[in-house]
C-alpha cells in the first residue's frame, strides 16, 4: 500500500511541477497568445482603471 | 408656362424611366432568389436549425452585390456596397490581418460552434452518462449472478511476488491520475447541467476553476505513467496461443476450472491494449487542447482518410479538410470526451474485477504478493515459472557440503 500512496503523491508532485514548469518556460495561454506590449493579468500601475 | 410644363413632363418621364433602366442594368449582379436569405432562413437560424447557405458561400469573392450597378452616392462606399466583404467574413474567406498572435484571431465568424455546443450539451452528456451508469448497472447484475470469484484451492499463506515496486508505482500513478482526470473531466463536461442547479453559479465557478487546473496539470502524470506501464508490460501483453484458449473458455468465469495463462491473461491483455490505445488517443487530443491551435489533428487525418476513400465505404461524402482553428479544437474536445467515456467504462470493469469481483486480486497491486493458490488458478503458466525459478534459486543457494 506504501507504493500505491507513493504513486498518488508522485502524480500530485508532477501536476504542481507541470504548472510551475510550463509557466516558467512561457507556455501559459497569456504568454503564447499576447504580444510583449500587451499587459495580461497584471495589477497595472497605480491609479490605473480597475473595474 | 408651356416651357415649364414641358420640363415637368421630361423630368417626370425620366424619374419613371431611370430606375427601370438601373434595375435592368443590375439584373446580372443581383443574386438569384435561391441565394438570397429568406425570412424562413432567418427564422431557422434563430432557432438553431440547419440553414443551407452553401450557394451564398460560393458567391464570396465574385463581387455579387445588389447595389453594385446603381452608382448610388449614398452608401459609405459610394456606389459600391461592402456586402461582399461581409460575405467573406461570414464564410471565413476574408483576407484578415491582425496584430494578435493567436492563430485563430483571423477568424471572425465560424459556423461549427453551435453544432459543437449542441452535441456537447446533448448527445455527448446523455449517451456518455448512460454508458457509465449502464456499465455500473451491468457490473452490479454480474456481481449478483456470479458473486465474488473465490480462490478454489486451500489458502496456505504462501505468497509469491507478482508485481515489483516499480510496476505498482507506475500502475498507481496511472490509476490515481486517471480517476482524478475522469472526475474533473466529468465536472467540466456535466457541471453546467447538473452542478449549477444543485450548488449555484458561485460554488460551481470555484469547483470548475479548480477542476480545470487539476485536469490540465495532472494529465502529465497520466502521460508519464502511460509510458512507464507500456515499457514495463508490453512484452507480457503480446498475443499468443494461450489467449485463444482463454477466450474460448470465457476466462473460466462461468465454468469450473481456470484456463492456463501467463503473467497476463487474454482479458488483462485486452485491458492493457485498451489503456494504451485509448490512453494515447486521449493524451494526443488532450495535448492539442492544452496548447490551443498549436496541434491540429483532424484536417490531416481527414485528408488521409479521404485519400484512402474511407468515407466512401460508408456512403459518406469526403470529410472536410479546410477546418477553421476553432473546429480543430471542437473536434479534439469531442474526440477527447468520447474516447475517455470508452476508457472509463473499461476501467470501471477493471476496478470491479481487481477489487470486490475477485478474491485475492487486489493483493497483486496492494502489496505486490499473491497467494500461491490464486496464482496457480488464474496464471498457472506464470506461477509454475516463478515457483520453479524459486526452487532453482533455493537449490543453488544451498551451500555445498
Amino acid at each position: 500500500m506504501k507504493v500505491m500512496f507513493t504513486g498518488f503523491a508522485a502524480a500530485i508532485l508532477i501536476a504542481v511541477g507541470a504548472y510551475y514548469g510550463l509557466h516558467a518556460i512561457g507556455f501559459s495561454s497569456a504568454d503564447t497568445t499576447a504580444s510583449p506590449s500587451v499587459r495580461v493579468g497584471g495589477a497595472g500601475p497605480e491609479g490605473s482603471y480597475r473595474p | 408656362m408651356k416651357t415649364f410644363l414641358h420640363l415637368f413632363v421630361v423630368v417626370f418621364a425620366l424619374s419613371l424611366g431611370l430606375p427601370a433602366a438601373a434595375q435592368e442594368a443590375g439584373t446580372d449582379t443581383v443574386p438569384a432568389a435561391s441565394v438570397t436569405p429568406t425570412l424562413e432562413d432567418i427564422l431557422r437560424r434563430q432557432e438553431g436549425l440547419k440553414v443551407d447557405d452553401s450557394a451564398r458561400a460560393e458567391l464570396t469573392g465574385q463581387k455579387v452585390d445588389p447595389s453594385a450597378a446603381s452608382e448610388s452616392p449614398l452608401g459609405t462606399l459610394g456606389g459600391a456596397s461592402d456586402s461582399d466583404l461581409w460575405r467573406a467574413l461570414r464564410f471565413d474567406d476574408g483576407d484578415i490581418t491582425t496584430q494578435s498572435r493567436s492563430p485563430a484571431a483571423g477568424v471572425l465568424v465560424q459556423d461549427s460552434g453551435m453544432a459543437w455546443l449542441q452535441f456537447r450539451q446533448g448527445p455527448l452528456i446523455k449517451y456518455g452518462g448512460y454508458l457509465l451508469l449502464g456499465t455500473i448497472a451491468l457490473l452490479a447484475v454480474f456481481f449478483l449472478i456470479r458473486g465474488r470469484i473465490r480462490i478454489d484451492g486451500p489458502i496456505t499463506g504462501q505468497k509469491i511476488l507478482r508485481f515489483t515496486n516499480w510496476e505498482r508505482f507506475g500502475h498507481w500513478m496511472l490509476a490515481g491520475s486517471f480517476i482524478v482526470l475522469g472526475i474533473t473531466g466529468l465536472i467540466s463536461l456535466m457541471g453546467r447541467k447538473f452542478l449549477i442547479p444543485a450548488f449555484g453559479h458561485e460554488a460551481f465557478s470555484t469547483i470548475a476553476i479548480a477542476s480545470k487546473w487539476v485536469h490540465n496539470n495532472i494529465s502529465w502524470a497520466f502521460m508519464i505513467a502511460l509510458v512507464m506501464i507500456f515499457v514495463m508490460w508490453v512484452v507480457h501483453n503480446l498475443p499468443d496461443r494461450t489467449d485463444l484458449n482463454w477466450i474460448l473458455k470465457g476466462g473460466g468465469i462461468f465454468s469450473k476450472g481456470h484456463p492456463p495463462a501467463k503473467k497476463f491473461n487474454a482479458g488483462q491483455k485486452l485491458i492493457f491494449w485498451s489503456v494504451i490505445v485509448f490512453g494515447v488517443s486521449i493524451s494526443v487530443s488532450g495535448l492539442s487542447l492544452l496548447f490551443p491551435f498549436e496541434i491540429n489533428l483532424f484536417a490531416p487525418t481527414f485528408a488521409k482518410l479521404n485519400a484512402l476513400g474511407v468515407p466512401g465505404w460508408f456512403g459518406m461524402a469526403p470529410l472536410p479538410t479546410d477546418l477553421a482553428p476553432h473546429q480543430e479544437m471542437q473536434l479534439s474536445q469531442l474526440w477527447h470526451a468520447i474516447v475517455s467515456f470508452g476508457l472509463m467504462a473499461i476501467i470501471l470493469a477493471h476496478i470491479y474485477i481487481g477489487s470486490i469481483g475477485m478474491e485475492g486480486a487486489f493483493d497483486a497491486m496492494g502489496d505486490g504478493e499473491v497467494e500461491v493458490a490464486w496464482a496457480k488458478e488464474h496464471h498457472s503458466i506464470w506461477a509454475d515459472e516463478v515457483l520453479s525459478e524459486k526452487a532453482q534459486g533455493k537449490e543453488s543457494a544451498t551451500p555445498a557440503e
